[in-house]
């Protein structure tokens, strides 16, 4: 029953932190660059008000379908991680499930804009899968590194290990040079500068986003919102102890949301080509030492 | 900077520091952003020193400003009743309307905000207050530092009193072209001298043919509603230049000079071209005038224009009135009369001067021998102020001796005069008779009393200034009581000091103080208080006629009682030239009612004139294809290509006219009335012979074309809306093309 | 073209509602993948008309149209327009007007400079830096709505001089507002112009070379940054730009880098010539009254005229017939070669990422183009 009432319920409570850190990123560039910023529950305002437009347009059946999948992925994945209370699909699922699954929104998204007939998507789906090749590969290495120093898979046992022993051994602390690669990594993940090179507005008119409108872009944003979150526990189970409980949990979320918001507001984009030039330059390599340094 | 910067990556994390900084943007609308005190915002009008002139309207280059009517506002010499309404869609706020307002009375606040979903309350009427009546604090006025209009007049040279004491050559030397030119620039057109004129002449426009350099538009315009310019150029009471709006704040426009310059330019022998002149369909019908001053010669210009045949009958040996017999040469010289005079005889007018009527002629005879009659006589006969002596041989009345100078005749001129009045024929006759002393003694010793006290002596400061220039000496405020006779020979005038002229019902009621007694010397007495009609020519219809008081009781035409007999001038409405001219002008549309049964003597509306200026160029275009094809190439390319654009633009009105969105918006009125006789005989058709030779048929067009020309742009000045303006101003250039291309072609 | 090539190539229409371009501007590129084989302007979304406009209304109406023609940088609009007519009808200026005048100019110039550096850097997504520019840029407007009564569209100087004096403290404000600009440029350099990958971004996109520039007429601190120090306040003095020392930098890359380093110089500048300004004005009045402006006429003649405004050489040519209207009023604006053949030529052969930069960097303003 509990398992149940969890999987309702675990989808909107992440949902809602989710929108609450966009909010508070926004505040917080806002502050960097010297005004206000909307208020931090602008995003539900946006959320609603978008969810509540009519669809005035249709690209056919496959973009509608396409559309659910990214958010289904998205949900799908966010079963398998383990958060402070319900751990219940984690057992089943350990790293590499994750792993899997993380690449299904990607691959909706980009069936979704494909559908529409406008090369803005077109341009803008092909940055973004090139730049999945540049980040994922690093950050499936960080997933094998930690996986072989601790000689499991399953991402519980991970958490476990991790809060058995206290803050040093933390992943991060354990073994910097994965952590610094997986953090790079997760930066591009997350889509933020400098590697924000799929949205550029300035250059391709929001990329993806071009076509999508009204209940699209709605949904879009409910999965940019969740995305955010479970990338971020991704990282925090991995490398900073996961949390015991959802205070903790919480803490550790906004920590590190701020140390990645504070890049993201002093840097330009990257091109796509000196994004994934700087991802094969820079975290694979850490991320190829880090591992060599596990196996030797 | 070096050439080859990498740069850093450290350092853009410097820009964190900003994060505990209180940021620089506003939130609005819960913090407030203060304007600055010069702000371009919604507009306040002082509603007691707006005066309506229109000229905000003017200089607005989005037609933003419209004027409307204010219902209960009455309008006033230099005041009308409009007041200017913004539309806030159209207005970008460059505040050209404050810097070029006349009495400052507009000006911007700091307010900037307006929300409204009803479109409607974005026209707005900017009073005291503002305009959502929050006392915002003002923003953009209006300062000396760019002040648009040209304050000062441009300076009138005129005669200094040594050169002009002993002589009556004419004191004032006139304008030079750029003199005028630039006195005609510092017109607004506001129009309200126009309102304030006795015979609404159309000032404005006269003062801008002026400044374009166009004498004989400048002409036709203000024969339009006076037919003495020369005359008014010179001795006219300018009341215009009082309403001038120009003179809220600086000099009024000299407009009685410009008139003057525009006058003198034209030489006698154009004046038939300027006005346009021609009877086309005499009436067989005749009207006699007796009299020949303004009033008289005025009715008598307009009736001929009608058709009427005139006769006008005389007492004195010349035409004129009170303006030859009255005025003195030094004002008004004898030739400028005679220019308009002549004028007026050429157009047709039969003067037959030394010929008294009820002398010579009896009024009866008048009756029988002519359709209608006009008396215009005018007041010749001085009153006296019957003080004990009046009687003496010494004491004259001015008028008297006004007339005897006029005429070259001797009069008495003694050392020590004195003068009593203090109206303007006072202070002709006081300096005539300086100028006559100046040259029989060589010194000048006039005394000149009157009961008014200086400051509301009813002569023009002009003429008390240049008077005591001139040697006179005033003793205002002195009221007569006996002249006093010591061995046959006068001595002096005896007076009492005068306590007040009016009681409070404002009737003449003097009272003295019989213990303030002044002597003032003098051997000779003349009496200028004022003077009164001689009706006895009337005779038996003297009981005839219905009285109002002391004057005869006439409706709005100066129609008497008496049918066929009309009344003008100073024995109905004085008390200056220009009264008499509008008031001549009136009592001949009068007649012309009566006797042609006419309905409807203006045009108020703009379809009235419209329709008839297409069907002038209907008839143009019908005439002139009649011709087309006999006369040499050029002149027959010419008709088709004139025939051809005279359809389009007729088709172009048309379209615009019938247009749904125009007629809703369109305000029908027109600005002033138009008299619908000069639009008829502007527009009235003669026909041309089949045999009209080529020269004839190109003076006939190159006429019709100026007629057209002036027509439109009489037009573009009546209409009260845009749209209307725009298309009349293009349809008057097409016409100055066609009217170059005639004229070319005239030449040849 | 080749099977390949017809499957390969697409035609991408980037419209007049972009965030990529600086105004309402449209292009038609032809495309392969990333790289922009061909590109064609399509100007036109505004334009309004204002060489006609000018010719139906009187000289003093056109004054509060002239600022609307470049919106970032109004003033050189207003000054050419009254000096050309102050050609014309040999009017003078007093001394104070002039060095009033070009203290306005060098302040829209500092604001449009501001805002032109933001907007480039913003292409490359760095918007921290545009966003601290439009609000130090406030700092200038609020001076301007001080002086003229209106923030963006001044409406300030119109023939003969200017139209209002300096407020009541309005010298020490000015002086405030320039200290407070030159404090924040350490700020602009180490987050922006000293930005690893700023500089990474805009070095090599857009190089004009010097021969090429001067091939295509281009002017301003694109000229400047090819290495030709060419400027019109040098080269054709007008108003007090004799009087006052500033110096003309110069690059010679020729890139989008180096023009946005030629305008962060040319900052410094303009400040400095504010500030000697301030020092020198002197006393007097600040307009010689031309006649009633509803019945001048300005006499027959033709004037060309202008001035260096932030984006480059800008100029008018007016002609008069001897009316109460401008017979023809012709407008150069500076972006008329930037925004048209030198972008058509320099996007051919790079890539679309690098397009919006190209546009930003150049400064190119359609209201320019499009009049």
């Amino acid at each position: 029953m509990n398992v149940v009432l969890w999987i309702i319920f675990l989808p909107i409570i992440l949902f809602v932190i989710g929108t609450f850190m966009l909010g508070y990123s926004r505040k917080f560039i806002a502050r960097i660059e010297r005004r206000y910023g909307p208020p931090i529950q602008q995003v539900f305002y946006d959320i609603f008000k978008l969810m509540n437009k009519k669809t005035n347009i249709s690209h056919g059946w496959m973009h509608d379908f396409a559309i659910l999948m990214l958010l289904g992925g998205t949900l799908l994945t966010m079963y398998f991680i383990p958060v402070p209370g319900f751990s219940y699909f984690a057992q089943y699922g350990d790293v590499l499930v994750i792993m899997y699954v993380l690449l299904i929104p990607a691959l909706g998204m980009a069936l979704g804009v494909g559908e529409t007939a406008n090369p803005n998507g077109s341009i803008g789906i092909s940055r973004a899968l090139m730049m999945l090749a540049g980040y994922d590969i690093p950050f499936f290495l960080t997933f094998i590194g930690m996986a072989m120093l601790n000689n499991t898979t399953s991402m519980l046992d991970l958490i476990h290990l991790q809060q058995a022993g206290g803050i040093a051994t933390w992943g991060i602390i354990t073994n910097p040079i994965l952590g610094v690669a997986a953090l790079i990594a997760l930066q591009g993940m997350l889509g933020e500068k400098p590697f924000e090179v799929m949205v550029a507005p300035h250059e391709i008119a929001t990329g993806p986003m071009t076509e999508m409108g009204g209940k699209y872009l709605g949904i879009m944003m409910i999965q940019h919102a969740i995305g955010v979150v479970i990338e971020l526990t991704i990282y925090i189970n991995l490398f900073l102890g996961g949390a015991v409980n959802w205070f903790e949990y919480i803490v550790k979320l906004f920590v590190l949301f701020t140390l990645l918001l504070s890049v993201n507001a002093v840097f330009g984009r990257f091109r796509t080509d000196d994004a994934v030039r700087f991802m094969w330059k820079i975290p694979l390599p850490l991320a190829i030492i880090g591992v060599l340094f596990i196996i030797f | 900077m070096s050439e080859n910067n990498k740069g850093s990556i450290l350092k853009p994390f410097r820009a964190l520091k900003f994060i505990g900084e209180k940021p620089v943007t506003i939130r609005t609308p819960f913090e407030n952003r203060p304007t600055a005190p010069r702000y371009r915002g919604f507009h306040v009008n002082d509603q007691e020193k707006c005066i309506g002139c229109g000229t905000c309207a003017e200089i607005c280059d989005n037609d933003a400003i419209r004027m409307i009517e204010i219902p209960g506002l009455e309008p006033e010499v230099g005041s009308s009743n409009l007041r200017p309404a913004i539309d806030y869609g159209r207005c970008c706020w460059c505040a050209l309307c404050v810097d070029v307002c006349t009495t400052n009375s507009l000006n911007m606040t700091q307010e900037y905000t307006h929300v409204s979903e009803d479109l409607n309350t974005f026209f707005m009427f900017p009073d005291t207050e503002g305009i959502h009546k929050t006392d915002f604090p003002l923003g953009y006025q209006a300062s000396d530092d760019s002040n648009f209009l040209d304050l000062e007049r441009v300076e009138m040279e005129e005669l200094s009193p040594e050169e002009r004491g002993d002589s009556f050559i004419e004191i004032v030397k006139g304008y030079s072209k750029e003199q005028a030119i630039a006195e005609a620039s510092r017109c607004v057109a506001c129009g309200l001298c126009t309102d304030t004129c006795p015979a609404h002449m159309n000032i404005p426009e006269y003062i801008e043919a002026i400044w374009d350099d166009n004498l004989s538009e400048a002409g036709r315009q203000i024969y339009k509603t006076n037919p003495l310019p020369e005359v008014c150029g010179r001795v006219c009471t300018h009341k215009c230049e009082t309403a001038c709006s120009i003179g809220q704040r600086g000099e009024p426009i000299a407009i009685r000079w410009l008139k003057r310059y525009a006058m003198d330019a034209i030489p006698a022998e154009q004046y038939g071209d300027v006005n346009n002149f021609r009877v086309v369909k005499p009436l067989g019908k005749s009207v006699a005038i007796v009299g020949s001053g303004p009033a008289g010669l005025s009715a008598a210009y307009y009736l001929r224009l009608m058709g009427y045949d005139i006769t006008i009958f005389e007492k004195y040996p010349e035409p004129g009135g009170m303006m030859r017999y009255g005025i003195p040469e030094y004002r008004l010289p004898y030739d400028a009369l005679d220019k308009d005079i002549n004028y007026i005889e050429e157009v047709g007018v039969e003067i037959k001067c030394n010929t008294t009527i009820g002398k010579d002629i009896p009024f009866e005879d008048l009756h029988r021998n002519f359709d209608s009659v006009l008396i215009a006589t005018g007041f010749h006969v001085g009153r006296s102020t019957r003080v004990p002596g009046t009687d003496h041989k010494d004491v004259f009345q001015s008028i008297d001796l006004l007339s005897k100078i006029t005429r070259g005749e001797e009069i008495q001129v003694d050392e020590k005069i004195v003068v009593i009045g203090g109206g303007n024929v006072a202070m002709d006759i006081a300096r005539s008779l300086a100028r006559k002393q100046k040259v029989k003694y060589g010194k000048v010793n006039i005394i000149v009393t009157s009961l008014e006290t200086r400051d509301i002596m009813p002569a023009d400061d002009e003429e008390i200034e240049e008077a005591t220039e001139e040697g006179c000496v005033f003793y205002p405020g002195r009221g007569p009581v006996e002249i006093v006779i010591e061995d046959g020979k006068i001595k002096g005038l005896k007076t009492n000091r005068c306590l007040s002229v009016f009681d409070e019902q404002h009737r003449f009621s003097p009272k003295f103080d019989e213990n303030d007694i002044k002597l003032l010397e003098g051997t000779m007495i003349v009496e200028s208080i004022g003077q009164g009609p001689d009706m006895s020519y009337l005779d038996t219809y003297t009981d005839k006629i219905e009285m109002d008081g002391r004057r005869f009781k006439v409706n709005e035409f100066y129609q008497t009682s008496i049918e066929w007999l009309f009344a003008a001038g100073d024995i109905i409405k004085g008390p200056d030239v220009i009264n008499g001219i509008a008031v001549g002008h009136k009592a001949a549309l009068g007649i012309d009612k009566m006797l042609e049964n006419k309905k409807d003597l203006f045009y108020n509306t703009i379809f009235d004139v419209l329709d008839k200026s297409l069907k002038f160029e209907e008839g143009c275009r019908k005439s002139s294809s009649k011709f087309a094809g006999k006369f040499s190439p050029v002149v027959n390319n010419m008709i088709t290509d004139l025939t051809v654009k005279s359809k389009d633009l007729e088709e172009r009105i048309k379209k615009l006219i019938q247009n749904e969105n125009v007629l809703i918006h369109l305000d029908k009125k027109l600005k002033r009335p138009q008299e619908a006789g000069y639009f008829e005989r502007c527009i009235a058709e003669e026909a041309l012979a089949d045999t009209t030779s080529e020269k004839d048929f190109l003076k006939n067009m190159e006429r019709k074309t100026r007629v057209a020309f002036g027509l439109y742009h009489d037009l573009e000045k009546l209409t009260k809306n845009k749209e209307l303006e725009f298309l009349f101003g293009y349809l008057k250039a097409q016409k100055k093309k066609q009217l170059e291309k005639v004229e070319k072609l005239l030449q040849k | 073209m080749s099977k390949i090539d017809e499957v390969r190539d697409y035609e991408l229409f980037i419209g007049p509602n972009h965030p990529g371009i600086s105004g309402n501007f449209s292009f038609k590129m032809k495309l392969q993948g990333d790289k922009i084989l061909s590109a064609k302007t399509d100007a036109g979304y505004l334009h309004r008309g204002f060489e006609k406009l000018m010719e139906e209304r009187l000289f003093i109406q056109n004054i509060a149209i002239v600022c609307r023609i470049c919106v970032p940088d109004p003033d050189p609009n207003e000054n050419n327009y009254a000096r050309a007519i102050e050609e014309i009808a040999g009017i003078e200026v007093p001394e104070r007007a002039k060095w009033i005048r070009t203290l306005v100019l060098e302040l829209s110039r500092l604001a449009s400079y501001l805002f032109g550096i933001g907007g480039h850097v913003a292409t490359t997504g760095l918007y921290a830096f545009s966003n601290w520019t439009i609000a130090d840029r406030d700092r200038i407007m609020e001076l301007f709505e001080e002086l003229t009564g209106g923030r963006v569209y001044h409406i300030y100087q119109l023939p003969g001089g200017v139209r209002r004096d300096f407020p009541d403290g309005f010298e020490r404000r000015v002086l405030e507002v320039m200290d407070y600009i030159e404090s924040r440029l350490g700020d602009y350099d180490d987050l922006a112009i000293n930005n690893a990958l700023f500089i990474k971004r805009a070095t090599g996109i857009g190089v004009i070379t010097k021969e090429q520039a001067i091939k295509w007429g281009v002017t301003g601190p694109n000229l400047r940054a090819c290495g030709v120090a060419a400027d019109v306040r040098k080269d054709d003095p007008y108003e007090v730009y004799d009087k006052v020392d500033f110096e003309i930098p110069t690059r010679t890359e020729g890139d989008a880098y180096a023009r946005t380093i030629v305008r962060r110089k040319e900052i410094e500048q303009s400040i400095s010539i504010v500030r000697q300004i301030i020092d020198k004005i002197p006393a007097g009045p600040v307009w010689n009254k031309i006649p009633n402006p509803l019945k001048w006429k300005v006499p027959a003649g033709d004037a060309y005229v202008r001035t260096e405004s932030s984006k480059g050489e800008y100029a008018y040519y007016m002609v008069s017939d001897g009316g109460r209207n401008p017979y023809r009023v012709h407008v150069r604006g500076a972006s008329t070669t930037h925004g048209v053949h030198v972008l058509e030529n320099l996007l051919a052969g790079s890539r679309i990422e690098d397009a919006s930069q190209i546009m930003f960097s150049l400064d190119a303003c359609p209201p320019e183009v499009d009049r």
